[in-house]
Order: C-alpha cells, then sequence, then structure tokens
C-alpha cells in the first residue's frame, strides 16, 4: 500500500509549473503599439517579442512573433515606418554566459514577411536617434533614464544597419568632452563638404555642440569630431542648444554649407559656416558667427530670399521674424500679424513666380491668429513683408504633413475640438468639427485621415479629396489605429483595442464598412505555447 | 520518459504476497476516483499553473474469463473534470470527457488482494474557452480525438464480501489525440460580425495519470 503513496508522492513532487509569461498580464505600461508601413508591432516587454500583425486580403490578420531583448528601454519607428528599433538593458544583472546582453533589435518590415536582426551593445543605453535616411542609428545614455550605476554620456554607439549584424557593423565613439552631457543627436542631410558630399551627426549636449563624420567612421582611424563651444560673446556663461537646422549653400560650391543652433532661453542665434580646412584630418572648419535677434526664437529655419541664403528665427515676444545674414551677422526684422512660435518651409509645394522660399506659420497663442504665407521674395517693393493670414479662429498647435501625392495638404490640429485641411496650394483652409479631441492618423497614401478619440469608440474616416467625413461603428474602446498595406497592394485599417490581452478590429482602409470588418482578440496569448 | 513509474509497478507487484485462496470470481465491479493527469505539454500552459488536469472517474467492468490466478475483465470508464487558470490576465478553462473501454486483466494474489493491468482505448471530448477584456464575449472550441490509457494497479479489500469495498491506486500513461486549435467567440447565430480566430495551440492531454478509487464488486 505505501508504494502507491509513493508512487503518488513522486507524481505530485513531478509536477511543473508554466512559464512565468502566463502569469503576467499585458499592460499599456509594457506594451507598446507602433504603426509600421506594413504592419502593426505589439512591442511585449513581458514576452520579450514583438506581436507583428500583418494585414491580409478579406481583413485577415497574420499574427507573426518577433524575439527582442529583455527590459526594453525604448521604441521607435524609422521616419519611413519601415524599421522598428528595440533597445533593450538584456538581463540584469547579468550572471551567466547565457543571460542576454543589452541589445538593439532592428525589425524589418519592408517585405511581406518581417525580418529581424539584433545588434549587441556593450552596455545599456537608452538614448536613439535615427537616421532618416535609415542608414545609421545613434546610441546614447538620454539623461532621462539611467540604465547603469555609473555612465559615460559622450559615449556615442552607431550602428550601421547596412552592414550584417556583427561587431563590425557597431561603432563606438566617446566624444571629447568639455563637461557637457548629449541632450540631442541629429542626423543631417548630405551636405556638399570640401571633401565632397556627405553625413554629418550632430551633438547637442547641454553646452556645445559636437559635428561627426558619419562616412569616414570605418576608417580604421576614423576622423576625430569637431566640438564648438557655445559660450556668449562677452561671458563664459554656456550657452544651452535648443535646435538646429541645416543648408547646403549653393548647389555649385562645396564650401558654404552651413547650421544653424536656437539656443534655450536667449536671444542669440549661431550660425556655423563649414569652410575648407588644410589642418587636421577634418576637411572642414565651422566658423561661428552669433547674432543677436532681440528675443528667444522659437524657432529656426534656413531660407532663400532675394539677398541670399538667411537664417530666419521667430521672435514671439516681438512678434517678428528676424532674417539673419550669416557671414555679416546683419539683421532684418519683418513684423508679423500674431506672434507665431513655429515655421515650416513650404515652397515646394505652393505655386510660386520667383525662386526665393515661402513658409508656414503657425502655433501663435492669439485664437485669431491660424496660420500665415510668409513668402520671402519682394512685394511690392517690401522684402520679405508678403505675410497672408488665414484667420482660422483658434490657434493652431500642431501640423501634420499629407504624404504624397498630396504634400499640399497640412492638417492643422488645434488643441481643442475642431480640425483643419489646409490646401497650400489653395491657400484654403477647410474646418472639420469633432465632438471631442481627436488623435489624427493620416493614411501613407494621402487618400484618407483617421480621427478617433482614444479610449473611446468613436472613429471617423476622412476622404481628404472630397473631405467626406464618413463615420465608422467600432463596438470596442480604441486606442489607436494604424493605416498599413497589404501585401495584395490594398490597404487595411487596424484599430488596436488595449484591453486584456489586447485585440483588433480591421477594415479595408479604402472602404471601411463594418459589415465587412473582423475582429480579433486575445492577441499576446497567442504564439506562447 | 522517469523509469520511476516502472520501478514502483514492479516493487509493488514483486513485494506482494500469494496465497492458495486467491483464485478469481467472475464479479461485476464498480469504482469511482479520482485522477491527475500530469500534462506536460505546453498547449496546457494556458489553461493550468502546475500541469495537473484533476477528474473525478467512474467506472464498471464485469469478469468474462478466469483462469487459475489470472481474469480479464473488459468495463466502461468515464473521466471528467476541468481545469481552469488566469493567462496573461483572460480567464481560461479546459474541461474534459474521457470515455473509454478498458480491458483488465487481473492478478489474483490473495482473496484481499489483486492486481492489474489495463488497456483502456477510447475518446476524448475537450472543451477549451478564454474569456478576455479584449472582446466581450468568450472565446471557446470543442470536438472529439482519441485517447487510450495504458495503467497498472492493484486493489486491496478494505471491508465486506458481497459487496466488498476495495481501495485501488492505479499508475499509468494516457494517450489522447491533440485537439483542433483556434478558439472562436460564443455569439449567436444571427449575428452578422465577423470574428478572426484566437490562435491557441490544441492541446494534447498526453501524460502520466495517477487515479485512487474506491470499487465494489459483487
Amino acid at each position: 500500500m505505501k508504494h502507491a503513496y509513493v508512487m503518488m508522492g513522486v507524481l505530485l513532487v513531478g509536477c511543473g509549473g508554466r512559464p512565468s509569461v502566463w502569469d503576467d498580464a499585458p499592460s499599456p505600461t509594457r506594451t507598446q503599439v507602433v504603426g509600421l508601413a506594413n504592419a502593426v508591432a505589439l512591442v511585449d516587454d513581458v514576452s520579450h517579442r514583438a506581436v507583428m500583425l500583418l494585414a491580409r486580403e478579406d481583413q485577415q490578420l497574420d499574427r507573426m512573433a518577433l524575439p527582442i531583448g529583455k527590459g526594453v528601454i525604448r521604441v521607435e519607428a524609422s521616419p519611413d515606418r519601415r524599421r522598428l528599433f528595440v533597445l533593450a538593458t538584456g538581463d540584469v544583472p547579468r550572471r551567466s554566459a547565457r543571460d542576454e546582453r543589452p541589445s538593439l533589435t532592428v525589425i524589418d518590415s519592408s517585405e511581406s514577411t518581417p525580418t529581424v536582426k539584433r545588434f549587441d551593445l556593450a552596455a545599456p543605453r537608452s538614448g536613439l536617434a535615427i537616421d532618416p535616411r535609415s542608414r545609421w542609428v545613434a546610441v546614447f545614455a538620454a539623461s532621462d533614464v539611467a540604465t547603469t550605476f555609473v555612465e559615460n554620456p559622450n559615449e556615442i554607439v552607431l550602428v550601421d544597419l547596412d552592414s550584417p549584424p556583427t561587431a563590425n557593423a557597431v561603432v563606438t565613439t566617446t566624444l571629447r568632452s568639455f563637461g557637457g552631457k548629449p541632450q540631442r543627436l541629429t542626423f543631417a542631410p548630405t551636405l556638399g563638404l570640401p571633401e565632397g558630399p556627405r553625413r554629418l551627426l550632430v551633438v547637442e549636449s547641454d553646452q556645445d555642440v559636437t559635428l561627426l563624420d558619419l562616412d569616414h567612421q570605418h576608417d580604421a582611424v576614423p576622423r576625430p569630431e569637431i566640438t564648438v563651444r557655445l559660450t556668449g560673446g562677452g561671458t563664459s556663461k554656456p550657452l544651452h542648444p535648443a535646435a538646429v537646422a541645416f543648408h547646403d549653400g549653393s548647389p555649385t560650391r562645396s564650401d558654404d554649407a552651413r547650421i544653424g543652433i536656437r539656443l534655450t532661453d536667449d536671444t542669440n542665434v549661431i550660425t556655423l559656416e563649414l569652410a575648407p580646412s588644410s589642418e587636421g584630418p577634418n576637411d572642414f572648419v565651422p566658423k561661428i558667427n552669433l547674432t543677436d535677434v532681440g528675443g528667444v526664437p522659437s524657432d529656426i529655419g534656413f531660407v532663400s530670399t532675394d539677398g541670399g541664403i538667411r537664417l530666419a528665427a521667430l521672435v514671439p515676444s516681438r512678434s517678428s521674424a528676424i532674417l539673419v545674414e550669416s557671414e555679416t551677422s546683419m539683421t532684418t526684422e519683418v513684423k508679423l500679424p500674431a506672434p507665431y512660435r513655429r515655421m515650416s518651409i513650404i515652397t515646394d509645394l505652393v505655386p510660386r513666380d520667383t525662386p526665393t522660399d515661402v513658409a508656414l506659420l503657425w502655433n501663435a497663442t492669439s485664437t485669431a491668429s491660424g496660420v500665415a504665407f510668409w513668402a520671402l521674395g519682394k512685394t511690392a517693393g517690401q522684402p520679405y513683408r508678403s505675410v497672408e493670414v488665414l484667420n482660422l479662429g483658434s490657434s493652431i498647435t500642431n501640423v501634420r504633413d499629407v504624404p504624397p501625392p498630396r504634400p499640399e495638404l497640412k492638417v492643422l490640429e488645434t488643441g481643442a475640438r475642431g480640425l483643419f485641411v489646409l490646401d497650400l496650394a489653395a491657400r484654403t483652409a477647410a474646418p472639420l468639427t469633432t465632438l471631442g479631441t481627436a488623435t489624427v492618423t493620416i493614411a501613407p497614401d494621402a487618400e484618407r485621415m483617421w480621427a478617433f478619440q482614444p479610449g473611446e469608440s468613436r472613429l471617423s474616416a476622412v476622404d481628404l479629396q472630397k473631405l467626406h467625413p464618413m463615420p465608422v461603428v467600432i463596438d470596442r474602446d480604441v486606442s489607436s489605429v494604424h493605416d498599413v498595406a497589404r501585401s495584395d497592394g490594398g490597404r487595411s485599417l487596424v484599430a488596436i483595442h488595449a484591453r486584456g490581452a489586447y485585440g483588433a478590429t480591421v477594415f479595408d482602409a479604402r472602404s471601411p464598412d463594418t459589415a465587412y470588418s473582423r475582429l480579433y482578440s486575445g492577441l499576446l496569448l497567442e504564439g506562447l505555447q | 520518459m522517469s523509469k520511476w513509474p516502472y520501478v514502483a509497478l514492479v516493487t509493488l507487484l514483486v513485494g506482494l504476497p500469494t496465497s492458495a485462496s486467491a483464485a478469481p470470481e467472475r464479479m461485476w465491479a464498480v469504482d469511482v476516483g479520482l485522477r491527475e493527469t500530469f500534462v506536460r505539454d505546453a498547449s496546457f500552459d494556458p489553461y493550468s499553473r502546475n500541469d495537473l488536469l484533476p477528474q473525478a472517474s467512474i467506472g464498471g467492468s464485469r469478469t468474462l474469463w478466469a483462469n487459475d490466478r489470472f481474469s480479464l475483465a473488459p468495463g466502461l470508464r468515464w473521466d471528467f473534470g476541468a481545469s481552469s487558470a488566469v493567462a496573461r490576465g483572460a480567464d481560461t478553462r479546459l474541461a474534459a470527457h474521457r470515455l473509454t473501454v478498458p480491458v483488465e486483466g487481473r492478478l489474483h494474489l490473495d482473496d484481499w488482494l489483486f492486481a492489474f493491468g489495463r488497456l483502456a482505448p477510447g475518446a476524448v471530448w475537450q472543451s477549451a474557452r478564454v474569456t478576455d477584456a479584449s472582446l466581450a464575449e468568450p472565446l471557446s472550441h470543442s470536438g472529439w480525438g482519441f485517447a487510450g490509457d495504458l495503467s497498472a494497479g492493484a486493489s486491496l479489500r478494505l471491508f465486506g464480501s458481497a459487496p466488498a469495498f476495495w481501495l485501488t491506486p492505479e499508475l499509468g500513461y494516457a494517450f489522447a489525440a491533440r485537439g483542433a486549435g483556434g478558439l472562436s467567440p460564443q455569439v449567436d447565430e444571427d449575428d452578422p460580425r465577423q470574428f478572426g480566430a484566437l490562435g491557441l495551440t490544441g492541446v494534447s492531454l498526453s501524460g502520466w495519470f495517477f487515479r485512487a478509487g474506491m470499487t465494489a464488486t459483487f
């Protein structure tokens, strides 16, 4: 008899458990939803995977789980939405060789079947800057998230995405520092430099700006960075960079590329002209020009005027724009009808008779400001003073671009109830009223936009050609919507429901009919068995 | 596969006494008991925290052949039970009904003890259900599949003679075909909505099991 008990004991002692992932419910704090061009990614830090939702015909949704690193600290998509980047700390502390190292996982969804590459990193880092041209990614120690007891904030890890995921793809460089810590990294467009067109990485610290030649990072001895210390003219007080702008200069010249720098809480703007240099390993040297624009600028950008290239700075405290000639520091003040804070160059999007730029101004504090078109050529003998206001009855807080083939359209968000669709070609702004503060998703094919209120089941499609809004019935609360391409050439709208193990409702994006939608649930339960 | 069940079975049989009064009788046997199946398959993880499927067991048999100390008794058996858990915040439940036709060979060691081996082909009906907050309706799937048990045990008479009551521990391996995957919402037939299936893998309820029961013979 006792043998039976022994056996029962053996059986019960042998009973196992299940992987701990089953005991952790998904939550918005550990699950991030990112819309890509061809898929929606549910990045699940609990199960260490990204569940890719791939839209197929008939509103079918294929699900594909791809591994990511443990301890996700940052998730970002490339500007073209074809790649997803996931920074992870790995196993902390790392006790055995089998424990994961810190890593950068790159998921490429360009093809119908996404692929994944993982780059191991020497130490966890939380800052991520992505090259708009998808060649480089820079990983650095962001100041908002500390990952290790001791960090070197000036150590920048450059990952060459065109290389296979080997050690050669990762270039680590430590910037020469004068006490500053990097705050922002920006990949410059191709600039005409003395030895030929190249790409630069611009690192803004809290007191200086550093230029790094990307095209020479794979050299046996990479070219050293150039650090520009920012101080006021007569004092040693450090200046804090707030943003940068670039201009390649004349297409026929290789010695006039320039970088504009806006400062935090300072009335000066700085231009760096990248002039030829015969000394040192770098073929250029930045010539620094400091110009007081009479107030703290809120936005800067290089513009082409009748008089040549100027750095335009919006100064809301003066309701003005200041045009700075970088070589002479001469300024021209242009009074604006409202204290606009933001500016976009829209030259290529509007009909014009002159080669000079046109800028769109927005985000003024007064409700009557709307947006303004600022022509940088001469009008009736008055240079740069052609400012045409579209009074929209509210302040514009954000301007959303509409991709080709309708780049002349902009969606203006007010931060309150209502939207505007601005047609730059016709200079019209069509209002769209909403019952609540709408979140907008613009379809990459520029045919429509989607407006919804997160946490509610209200969703509308707006035809961007006819501006015809069409309510879409959905029976669950929507947390985000994503207009993605299908492998059959069509497009699907994937509405994500961030409840439980996450669900989705899939519509044909070009003909969103509830009668043909398909509902999915428990998406983060799948693929774990 | 673990060697422990084999070692235990041999130990049990070798260690038992024999007696001249162990000649078998043709008898009916009815038993009730509890069964625990240890399901190691990962497909079972959403439905159980500990890999155990508890079931109640009801069975009956009739001795059709007896010779010397050996007898053979075919019968019918019904094991039924369910396992519930919370999987990633979703309530889950897997119910299983196992109907088998066991053929039991007995070795009568004494008038108060017999050992047996049992081969039980049959079928299992399993029903999986998941209730997740991402959808108002629960999702479910059910279906039949082939199943079979191969087990050994012993019955120890506790009291009585007609009827006699026996304590019956049993150890064996259960095989069950993997159920179909994919759970669909439980909605009305006229519900116009279209749903995508929840892609959970079908469960295979194969695994070692232990059963302890009370048997009445008459």
